[in-house]
C-alpha cells in the first residue's frame, strides 16, 4: 500500500510520444477504477464500455494537452464528459431507459462503510438522507467537478433544474445535518 | 423539459444600403433545433449574422443567452458560448483539420488545458478523426463543411448558429448531420437556416419561416406541415405547408401592409 | 458553508496520505460501497495513483475482468490504427494562422530591401540610407493591414464571432508582423548604412503601426494603413526628398517626439479597445 509507483506523468509523456506500451500501462493502472466509477453513474454496461474505450483513445490522441495535474483526475474529466455525450446521444435517440437509469446505484448503506470510508463524519450520514436525484447533482458538481451545463448533459436534465436541485440539495443537506444533532456542527 | 427562451429578438431592423433585410423582426427561440426557412433574400443570413454578433443592426433589441450583446462584457460572454458556421466558410487551406479547430478553440477562449480534448471531441462528432492531420485543401467539399461544423461546436456552444450547413453534404452525410443536430439540440439552442425543407421536417422541432425580412410563420414543424392544403404546391406535407404559409402571409400583407407582422 | 463542506476531503487525503482501506477498496471495486463513502474514494482517486492501481487490480479480478480485457485490446488496436497525439497547442495554431495569411507582405519587406539596395548602388552608397529609412517605417502598418481583417484574413468572419477575434487577434498578428519586420529591416539598415540606421526607423515604424491600429478602430485597418502610409510619404515629400527629409524626421532630436506619439497611440488604442469587437466595415 505504501509503495510509490513510477510517475504517471512520465507515463503520459511516453503516451504523448506515441508509445503504445505506455498506453497499455496507463490502461492497466486506471481502467479498473474508471470502470467502477463510471458504473456507479451509468447502469448500462454497454455505455460504460464505450465510454471507457473512448476515454483511453482520447487520452492517446490528446496526451500532449495534459497540463501536468493529477493524471487520474485528468482521465476522469475526459471520461465523465464522454459519459455526458453518450447521455446526450441517448436522449436524442429517445431511448429513455438510459436516462431512467441515471439515479445513482443505491447500495445498502452500511453504517461501518460510511464511518470507515468517509472522513467528514456526519456529513456522510446526512448525504445518505437526501434524495438520489439531489445527490446525483451534488456528486456531479462537487465530486466530479462539472459545470452546471456539463451536469445538465450528464444527468439529462435542463440547466435550470440543475441549479434548483443544487440549491435544494444544499438546503436538505443542512436540514439533515441539523436533524443529526450537534455532532454535525462539530464536524465543521 | 421546460424551455426557457435563450434568444430574444425585439423589433430587429437590418438594412443593407437601400434594401431592408430584416423589418422590425420579433422572435423567441428556446433550447432545441430551430429551423429557419424562407426564399432567397428573405433575410435568413442577415438574421444569423446579427445573432452571431458579427453584423450591426439599425434598430431593435437583442438578448442572447440572457445577456445583451451590445454591451462589451455581454458580447464577450455570449461569444464564448457561441458557435457559428457562416454560409461562406472562410478557412486556411494549408491548415490541418486539427490545427484549424484548435485555432478556433483558441479564439473562443477555451481553457488551454482543455483544448486538445475539445478538439478531439469535435472532430469525432463530425466523423473527421481519421482525417485529423490532413490539410484542409486536400478534403472534399462535404468534409470541409464538416470541418466548419467541428469548429462551430468545439467550445460546446449553448447557442449554435448554422447558415446552410447541409449545402455540399451528400445524402448520407446529411442524415448523419441531422442526427448530430438533434443531439446538440437536447442541451443547446440550435438555429439552422436551410433551403432544404426536408432538413426541417426531420431535424427541427420548431420552424420560423421568413419572407422579405418578416416572420411569415412560426411554429412546430408539425404545425407547418398541417398548414398546407391540397392546392398548395409541394411534394411533401412540409413543402405544401411551406408554400401555403408563404402564400397566406403574402396575401395578408398585400391586404393590409401595416397589420401584417 | 455547506456547499463547501465536501472540499476538505481531498485536501486532507493529500496532506496525510491516508489511503483507501482494503475493505473500502474492495467494496468500491464491486460497487457495493455506499454513495457518500464512494464520494471520498472518488475524490481520492483523482490524485492518488497508488490507490488507483490497487482498485484497478481489484476490479480486473472481479466480474468486469473480461470486459476490461476486451476494451484494452480495442484501445490498443485503435491506437495502432488511428492518428496518435497530435500537436494541438492553440497558441501555435494562432501563430500559424498568420504564417499562412500573406506571404505576400513578407515579400514586400524583401522587395523594399532590394529596392533600397539597388537605389544605393545606383546613386552611390550614401543614397541607400535615406531611401531605406523613408520606406521602412511604412512596412509594419502595411503588413498589419494585410494580416488582419476582412481583406487579409479568409477566416475573419469566423474570428469576428469569437471573444478573441478583436483586439487580441489584431495584437497577435501585429506582434508577428513586427517580429518579421524588425530584425529584417534593422539588419538591412545596419548593413547599408551603419549601426545608427539600424534602429533609427524603429520608433517611427512603431508610431505608424500604432497610428494604423488606432485609426483602424474607426475605419478598419486596411483604410487606416493606406491613410497612414500616404501621410508619411507626404510628410517625407513636403520636407524635401528623402535625402533631406529623413535626417530631419529621424534625427536624434526628433526621437522624443516619436516616443510621445507612440505613447499617445497606445493610449488611444486602449480607449478604443472594444471597437475591434465588430466586423470591419467593408
Amino acid at each position: 500500500m505504501s509503495h510509490e509507483p513510477p510517475g504517471d506523468d512520465a507515463l503520459l509523456r511516453a503516451v504523448a510520444r506515441g508509445d503504445s506500451q505506455a498506453l497499455a500501462d496507463l490502461y492497466d493502472r486506471h481502467s479498473g477504477w474508471l470502470h467502477a466509477r463510471l458504473t456507479r453513474r451509468c447502469s448500462d454496461p454497454e455505455t460504460v464500455r464505450e465510454v471507457l474505450q473512448d476515454t483511453f483513445v482520447t487520452a492517446w490522441r490528446s496526451a500532449d494537452g495534459h497540463g501536468g495535474g493529477a493524471v487520474g483526475g485528468w482521465l476522469w474529466v475526459i471520461a465523465v464528459r464522454r459519459l455526458a455525450d453518450a447521455r446526450r446521444a441517448a436522449a436524442r435517440a429517445g431511448s429513455r431507459d438510459l436516462l431512467a437509469a441515471r439515479a445513482p446505484g443505491t447500495a445498502p448503506s452500511a453504517e461501518e462503510d460510511v464511518l470507515a470510508g468517509l472522513e467528514y463524519g456526519d456529513v456522510g450520514a446526512a448525504l445518505d438522507r437526501i434524495s438520489p436525484e439531489l445527490r446525483a447533482v451534488l456528486r456531479a458538481t462537487v465530486v466530479d467537478g462539472l459545470t452546471t451545463r456539463e451536469t445538465a448533459h450528464l444527468l439529462g436534465i435542463p440547466e435550470g433544474t440543475v441549479k434548483t436541485r443544487a440549491s435544494r440539495a444544499r438546503r436538505e443537506l443542512r436540514a439533515a445535518l441539523v436533524a443529526l444533532g450537534p455532532a454535525g456542527g462539530a464536524a465543521c | 423539459m421546460t424551455t426557457e427562451t435563450t434568444v430574444h429578438v425585439d423589433g430587429l431592423t437590418v438594412r443593407h444600403r437601400r434594401t431592408t433585410a430584416l423589418d422590425a423582426l420579433d422572435l423567441r427561440i428556446g433550447r432545441g433545433v430551430h429551423g429557419l426557412l424562407g426564399p432567397n433574400g428573405a433575410g435568413k443570413t442577415s438574421l444569423i449574422r446579427v445573432l452571431a454578433t458579427v453584423a450591426p443592426y439599425r434598430s431593435g433589441r437583442l438578448e442572447l443567452l440572457g445577456v445583451d450583446p451590445a454591451v462589451p462584457a455581454g458580447r464577450t460572454s455570449v461569444r464564448r458560448r457561441l458557435g457559428y458556421l457562416p454560409q461562406e466558410f472562410g478557412h486556411y487551406p494549408g491548415f490541418t483539420v486539427r490545427e484549424f479547430v484548435a485555432y478556433m478553440a483558441w479564439l473562443k477562449e477555451v481553457p488551454k488545458a482543455a483544448v486538445p480534448e475539445a478538439v478531439e471531441r469535435a472532430m469525432e462528432r463530425v466523423g473527421l478523426t481519421g482525417r485529423a492531420d490532413a490539410r484542409i485543401r486536400t478534403l472534399s467539399g462535404g468534409m470541409v463543411r464538416r470541418v466548419g461544423i467541428a469548429q462551430a461546436i468545439v467550445n460546446d456552444p449553448e447557442l449554435l448558429l448554422l447558415d446552410e450547413p447541409t449545402a455540399g453534404l451528400d445524402p448520407e452525410q446529411r442524415v448523419e448531420f441531422r442526427a448530430l443536430l438533434r443531439e446538440l439540440g437536447t442541451t443547446s439552442t440550435v438555429l439552422v437556416s436551410t433551403h432544404l425543407v426536408e432538413d426541417v421536417a426531420t431535424a427541427c422541432t420548431e420552424v420560423t419561416l421568413l419572407d422579405e425580412g418578416r416572420v411569415a410563420f412560426c411554429g412546430t414543424s408539425g404545425e407547418l406541415a398541417a398548414a398546407g392544403d391540397d392546392d398548395a404546391a409541394g411534394d411533401s406535407p412540409t413543402e405544401r405547408g411551406y408554400t401555403a404559409a408563404l402564400r397566406r402571409h403574402r396575401s395578408a400583407r398585400a391586404a393590409s401592409p401595416e397589420a401584417a407582422v | 458553508m455547506l456547499n463547501r463542506r465536501p472540499t476538505p476531503a481531498p485536501r486532507r487525503a493529500e496532506r496525510t496520505v491516508r489511503h483507501v482501506p482494503d475493505d473500502t477498496a474492495a467494496a468500491y471495486a464491486d460497487g457495493t460501497l455506499a454513495d457518500s463513502a464512494a464520494w471520498s474514494v472518488d475524490t481520492h482517486l483523482d490524485s492518488c495513483t497508488a490507490c488507483a492501481i490497487r482498485i484497478s487490480a481489484l476490479v480486473r479480478t472481479g466480474g468486469a475482468g473480461p470486459l476490461l480485457a476486451g476494451v484494452r485490446e480495442a484501445v490498443l488496436e485503435a491506437a495502432a490504427a488511428g492518428p496518435r497525439a497530435g500537436r494541438t497547442l492553440p497558441w501555435r495554431a494562432a501563430l500559424q494562422s498568420a504564417r499562412v495569411l500573406r506571404p505576400a507582405w513578407v515579400g514586400s519587406v524583401l522587395l523594399t530591401l532590394a529596392v533600397a539596395v539597388a537605389l544605393s548602388r545606383l546613386g552611390g552608397a550614401p543614397e541607400g540610407r535615406p531611401w531605406l529609412l523613408a520606406l521602412a517605417p511604412v512596412l509594419p502598418p502595411v503588413g498589419v493591414a494585410l494580416a488582419y481583417g476582412r481583406y487579409g484574413d479568409p477566416a475573419h468572419e469566423l474570428a469576428a464571432s469569437t471573444p478573441s477575434g478583436g483586439l487580441r487577434l489584431l495584437l497577435t498578428r501585429t506582434g508577428l508582423v513586427l517580429a518579421v519586420c524588425v530584425p529584417l529591416l534593422s539588419a538591412a539598415g545596419g548593413v547599408l548604412a551603419g549601426a545608427g540606421a539600424a534602429v533609427a526607423w524603429l520608433l517611427p515604424g512603431l508610431v505608424l503601426t500604432g497610428a494604423t491600429l488606432a485609426l483602424g478602430s474607426w475605419t478598419g485597418c486596411h483604410r487606416a494603413a493606406v491613410a497612414v502610409t500616404a501621410a508619411w510619404l507626404l510628410a517625407v515629400a513636403l520636407c524635401g526628398l528623402p535625402a533631406v527629409a529623413v535626417p530631419l524626421l529621424l534625427s536624434p532630436a526628433a526621437q522624443p517626439a516619436w516616443a510621445a506619439a507612440a505613447a499617445a497611440c497606445a493610449c488611444l488604442l486602449i480607449l478604443r479597445r472594444t471597437a475591434f469587437d465588430h466586423l470591419e466595415r467593408p
